[in-house]
């Protein structure tokens, strides 16, 4: 065998066997995740909130509601701001200092530490804003959220842009379309698939954030509930429920179990981390199936 | 013209018609009348919700939704918050009470930014703090002290504070503590270690010290193993047959363990030691900023009240009617 025969084996096991760590981590993790849960694991667990079983732990509903609600409205209203943002980076603006100093901007927010835009969260939105979010809420903790995951769909926006072929854009101008015409029948639906991976991956971001979300949404044991009541001091004099009332997160019971650990089993916590794996992986899988139709190329 | 064709040119006309307002102008127009509408209704309710409250008499709540009390704070407090706020629901239907922990240092500052409702602290608020947010009103609701256990069999009443500290950290047993083979502590954060590690002065033990879980675990662990030693709370200690709670000396003077030292060390300010190491005990406090409204008095008259002491003995501190 000669040298160069033997390197190129060499990293091949190499390449291999990280892989096989790799997957092995994944699948320890899980496993083990899984094992721990199986004692509090039960359609009870996770449809009884907090707040009916007496002293602490003993049901996520609360936890899997609000989680539910943060990541996905917060994907929601990051969503079009980070394609508009791709968009207009991409095709409409003109390329030059300003282009890049934005999209260097855009990297410092990325690489912002959750905690950071959690005291930012607090201060300004729970704080300052306390007439409008209503203080702890689902409102705050979803406009931090939708900051924190708006640099992950922008620059997976952007990426998808980029492989759009231009002959296709192109062919499209030479049959008389529109500027606004290409961009919305041909640009965007063939990048279709990269904003998917980008609304992925911010589910995931928003759904497992847990420094921002008991900064801003705070914890709570009871369901969120659907009601508009008065009250002073609030912005139109009453309060919006559940937008301005206090939010549960899954994150944050997995915490309270490590936090209290002799009053909630621990059980419980990796219960709760195994249905949070559970539930990002199927709003991935929802999202897919909802939006794979739509997409060209 | 026949009739189909004039109710066609209607349907189209009334088409055609919406067109003739720009978007923009229709847009603008339903985010003026959403705003006027959802101003009129918040204030119609508002005007109702008073009305019903001044005839039932409810003081200064104007509105239902201030039957909702936020409590975050020191986590030593924390359970017997939960403890309260479920037994005080139970009781008070309507109203809804959410405990959340953070520690003392975050229920004093968020009291003071108005941002919760009632702070919780396993300490009195600090001169600066006191500065910052001079609002700032403090209930002392119950008090809680530390104390140090040994298994029953070793015949130890006291020992020093250099000893223990020599045990925990060290490994080593000198003095009183010659006995002693297993030293016990907990395995999870907790505000009762924290104490404990204030009045040692350290915080990192020996990899010897095995750790437990809860003020319950430690306990069961010191009444099964021969010489052992650990710390509970002192309500926990106070149950027990099986294990002594030794005696103190710190600076040079013995401090026994007894209700009546550790109720009359908490009757204090809590700055110096007068019957019980001062570091070893600690008040629990509920915060309001400003006077509290009449929700939130209810509430911590009802944590004050002699009916309300079970759920401090549960969670082994004081409540605060045997302090005052």
């Amino acid at each position: 065998m000669n040298k160069r025969t033997l390197e190129g084996h060499i990293f091949k096991a190499i390449s291999y066997i990280a892989a096989a760590i790799t997957l092995l981590a994944l699948v320890g993790i899980l496993g083990r995740i899984t094992l721990e849960a199986l004692p509090s694991l039960s359609l009870y667990f996770i449809i009884t909130p907090e707040s009916d079983v007496p002293g602490l732990g003993g049901g996520i509903a609360n936890a899997i509601a609000g989680t539910l609600l943060l990541s996905i409205l917060s994907t929601a209203l990051a969503t079009p701001l980070a394609v508009g943002t791709a968009v207009y980076l991409k095709r409409y603006a003109k390329p030059g200092i300003l282009v890049r100093a934005f999209g260097f901007l855009l990297d410092v927010l990325a690489g912002t530490p959750s905690i950071v835009l959690g005291i930012f969260g607090l201060l300004f939105l729970v704080y300052y804003m306390k007439f409008v979010t209503g203080g702890f809420s689902l409102i705050a903790g979803t406009i931090a959220l939708t900051i924190l995951i708006l640099p992950v769909i922008e620059r997976a926006a952007e990426g998808a842009i980029d492989t759009v072929p231009s002959e296709l854009e192109e062919a499209s101008y030479a049959l008389g379309a529109s500027k606004w015409d290409t961009v919305r029948r041909i640009t965007v639906p063939f990048a279709l698939t990269g904003i998917l991976t980008g609304m992925v991956l911010g589910i995931g971001r928003a759904a497992e954030e847990s420094a921002v979300v008991i900064l801003t949404a705070g914890y709570t044991q009871f369901m969120p509930e659907f009601k508009v009541l008065p009250r002073e001091g609030f912005l139109f004099g009453m309060k919006i429920y559940p937008f301005q009332d206090l939010t549960a997160a899954l994150p944050i019971t997995v915490y309270r179990s490590f936090e209290f650990p002799h009053l909630i089993p621990a059980s419980n916590g990796f219960a709760a981390a195994f249905v949070l794996i559970v539930i990002v992986m199927l709003i991935n899988a929802a999202t897919r199936m909802l939006l794979w139709r739509s997409r060209i190329g | 013209m026949n009739i189909g064709t004039i109710i066609k040119n209607l349907f189209t006309g009334m088409w055609e018609d919406t067109r003739a307002v720009s978007p923009i102008v229709a847009t603008l127009v339903l985010v003026v009348v959403a705003i006027t509408g959802a101003a009129a209704v918040g204030t119609i309710m508002g005007t109702f919700s008073s009305d019903v409250s001044d005839q039932s008499n409810t003081g200064e709540l104007t509105s239902a939704s201030s039957t909702e009390i936020l409590i975050a704070g020191s986590t030593t407090v924390q359970p017997v918050s939960e403890l309260l706020a479920e037994a005080y629901m139970d009781e008070h239907q309507g109203v809804k009470i959410t405990v959340q922990g953070g520690g003392s240092g975050a229920g004093v500052s968020s009291t003071g930014l108005d941002i919760v409702d009632i702070g919780a602290a396993s300490r009195d608020p600090k001169s600066e703090e006191t500065a910052k947010f001079p609002d700032i009103k403090t209930h002392k609701i119950g008090g809680s002290a530390v104390v140090v256990i040994v298994n029953k069999d070793t015949n130890l009443i006291n020992a020093t504070k250099d000893v223990i500290n020599d045990a925990y950290v060290n490994h080593s047993f000198g003095g009183n503590l010659s006995t002693i083979t297993k030293v016990f502590d907990r395995s999870e954060a907790s505000g009762t270690e924290e104490t404990f590690c204030k009045w040692i002065g350290n915080t990192t033990f020996h990899s010897d010290v095995v750790g437990k879980s809860g003020n319950a675990g430690v306990l069961k662990a010191v009444e099964d193993t021969k010489n052992s030693i650990g710390f509970v709370d002192f309500g926990f200690a106070d149950g027990s047959d099986d294990v002594i709670a030794i005696g103190l000396i710190d600076g040079g003077k013995l401090y026994s363990v007894t209700e009546d030292n550790i109720k009359d060390q908490l009757k204090t300010d809590g700055t110096s030691t007068v019957t019980y190491p001062y570091k070893m005990a600690r008040p629990l406090n509920y915060m309001t900023n400003g006077e509290p409204n009449s929700m939130e008095q209810a509430f911590i008259t009802f944590a004050r009240s002699p009916g309300a002491a079970t759920y401090f003995e549960e969670c082994g501190y004081f409540p605060v009617t045997s302090i005052a």
